[in-house]
């Protein structure tokens, strides 16, 4: 219980010592990870993996993965860009993926947080509404 | 017991008439005819004693048969009269009991009767307030009955249309459910058979516009 602490408690520290302006600094990470090795942290590899979970989340909620079933013309991620930076007060990557089932529009997923525009969620939209309707 | 004495006192005359009787005649046999002048009645004794002798009646016997007679009257009273009349006497008087314990019955029997009959009178009447209370009772339970299987058959009824109209309503709600996945499902796949590359890319950008301008 008490390793899990200090493992947690470490990796808080690591995240908030390699974070610049809202993102991870990566230098900044390996300085910090390169520090504790040398001090013969004892669970060293326990940090890792807690380390990697927890930057797996961070960044996650600082990315946006649009999906869209066609290529988004550079305006769109600009704006989509602005758009989450400005709604979560952090600098978000956007990055694209294709996905045909959503027919036309786009999905977007930052952290957990979805935010859909597509075709395939309106469908379900009138469906569901149907369904409550009933 | 009166005729007992009677008879006795009968019996002692006639033994002190003979005996008054015999008497002259032993006088005037005594004396001789000599005396037979002097009274008027003595030819009437004489008879009286003649006929006493010649029946061989004496004073001694006489006496003697008396005195038999007394003591066998005596026994017989005694002995036989006496416990005879008790006997009869107690007869009498069971009969007389029986006689009034007869009229007692008799009187206990009509009393019985007149009371037997009296209740007989108010069962009859009691019997005809149940049986009228009964009547009365059974025609309302049967008005309850009756407006109990009405307001159940009403319920019957009114719960059957509920459940029909339930059902549906239940199945309209499938009907347009079942219609709406169809329709969604049709407009997918039509969309996406008639959407072209171009229509997909414009609509997406379209779509990503107006989610930035929604949010901003």
């Amino acid at each position: 219980m008490d390793n899990k602490n200090k493992i947690n408690k470490l990796v808080k520290r690591l995240i908030d010592i390699s974070t610049v302006e809202g993102a991870i600094d990566e230098p900044s990470l390996m300085k910090g990870i390169a520090q504790v090795k040398a001090s013969g942290f004892r669970l060293f590899i326990p940090l890792l993996k807690a380390l990697r979970v927890k930057l797996k989340r961070v960044i996650a909620w600082q990315t946006a993965e649009v999906s869209s079933p066609a290529d988004l013309s550079s305006e769109s991620i600009d704006a989509l860009k602005v758009l989450f930076s400005r709604m979560y007060n952090r600098p978000i990557q956007v990055i694209t993926k294709m996905d045909p089932s959503l027919i036309a529009g786009i999905q977007v997923k930052v952290g957990d947080d979805v935010y859909d525009a597509s075709i395939v969620a309106h469908l379900k939209k009138i469906s569901e509404a149907n369904n409550v309707n009933k | 017991m009166k005729i007992f004495i009677s008879v006795c006192i009968f019996c002692l005359g006639i033994v002190f008439s003979l005996q008054a009787g015999g008497g002259h005649e032993h006088d005037h046999a005594d004396h001789g005819v000599e005396h037979a002048e002097m009274h008027e009645d003595a030819p009437e004794a004489g008879k009286i004693a003649q006929v006493a002798k010649k029946f061989g009646v004496s004073w001694p016997t006489l006496i003697a048969q008396m005195i038999n007679f007394l003591l066998v009257a005596f026994v017989l009273y005694k002995f036989a009269i006496k416990p005879i009349l008790a006997t009869v006497e107690e007869r009498q008087k069971k009969i007389a009991n029986g006689l009034q314990f007869e009229e007692e019955m008799r009187v206990k029997m009509l009393k019985a009767d007149e009371e037997l009959a009296e209740k007989f009178k108010e069962a009859s009447q009691d019997a005809q307030k149940v049986l009228g209370e009964a009547r009365e009772q059974s025609k309302i339970l049967m008005e309850q009955k009756i407006q109990e299987a009405t307001q159940q058959a009403e319920n019957l009824i009114r719960k059957a249309g509920e459940a029909t109209e339930l059902d549906r309503q239940k199945m309209l709600a499938e009907l347009k459910q079942e219609v709406t996945r169809l329709v969604v499902a049709t407009s997918a796949k039509v969309l996406e058979k008639e959407m072209t590359s171009e229509d997909k890319e414009r609509y997406s950008n379209a779509a990503a516009q107006s989610l930035s301008q929604e949010n901003s």
